[in-house]
């Protein structure tokens, strides 16, 4: 099933990061590199704050932007269904789920972070994709409650990006 | 000495690569100018025959297709069931309008967690 790319995986598509090769690998196949609306948001938001910081981030903004000009990559919209979905998904699940990891930063940057987290679910749920995340715990609790609103629908695949 | 064509030596004759056998039907079909341009160079820079180079283009066009295709499918399946209203319980009391945008806007105001 083709796969979108979460936050964790492609935050780290760059360079000589840890999933670069995927890119490759991608274009090796010529297969599509699909990515969630609200992934883009997240990647630009993280990038353009540290341009304010400090100006050599411009590079990795720049890198970005020609990566989402590449004739492979995909931005898979967030429109009205993965908007109602994600609505439904953070009424259900209003919190991110407790677990065995410590998370970062203040309570509310989890809160904002698991936004995010449902809107790139319902996004790649809505758009007939699975994800590819590192995140693959809190992924899965989201698959589990996307089963649970829609019984009977193909479920959400969650593929395990770690490496 | 003058050199003559007689005496150079036999030139092989330039032989299009062969396509590899491929199992199926056999069509003909009527291959479009700008089409035909694009397959003799594909044929060129991968060395093999237009032929091959124009099933292996199809074959690229095909795969792209059923991606979609795929994709498409399950979207419109996953999206017709989210946006599949929900009947109302019979007897419940509706909302004035003022409690539904309260309703609404409980979280912007840290009423609900």
């Amino acid at each position: 099933m083709p796969q979108a790319w979460d936050t964790s995986v492609a935050s780290r598509a760059h360079g000589d990061g840890r999933h670069a090769d995927l890119v490759r690998q991608h274009e090796l196949a010529e297969r599509p590199i699909a990515l969630p609306a609200p992934t883009v948001q997240e990647l630009v938001y993280g990038l353009h704050a540290h341009i304010r910081l400090e100006s050599a981030f411009h590079a990795s903004a720049d890198w970005f932007a020609a990566f989402l000009e590449h004739s492979l990559v995909h931005v898979i919209p967030f429109d009205a269904a993965s908007a109602v979905l994600a609505g439904r998904l953070l009424a259900h699940l209003p919190h991110p789920p407790t677990g065995p990891r410590r998370r970062e930063g203040t309570r509310a940057r989890q809160r904002a972070a698991w936004a995010l987290d449902v809107q790139i679910a319902a996004c790649a749920f809505a758009g007939g994709y699975g994800v590819l995340t590192e995140n693959v715990d809190d992924f899965s609790v989201l698959r589990d409650a996307i089963a649970e609103l829609l019984p009977g629908v193909p479920p959400l695949v969650v593929s395990d990006g770690r490496i | 000495m003058v050199a003559s064509l007689l005496m150079a030596p036999p030139r092989r004759p330039t032989r299009a690569p062969r396509a590899p056998r491929r199992a199926g039907a056999r069509t003909t079909l009527r291959v479009p100018d700008d089409l035909a341009d694009t397959v003799e160079r594909y044929a060129e820079q991968h060395r093999t025959s237009t032929n091959d180079a124009l099933i292996r283009l199809a074959y690229g066009g095909a795969k792209r297709y059923e991606y979609e295709r795929e994709v498409e499918e399950l979207a419109r399946v996953r999206r017709e069931a989210i946006l599949q209203r929900t009947p109302v319980p019979a007897g419940v009391r509706v909302p004035t309008s003022a409690e539904t945008t309260a309703a609404i806007l409980a979280w912007r105001r840290g009423e609900i967690d």
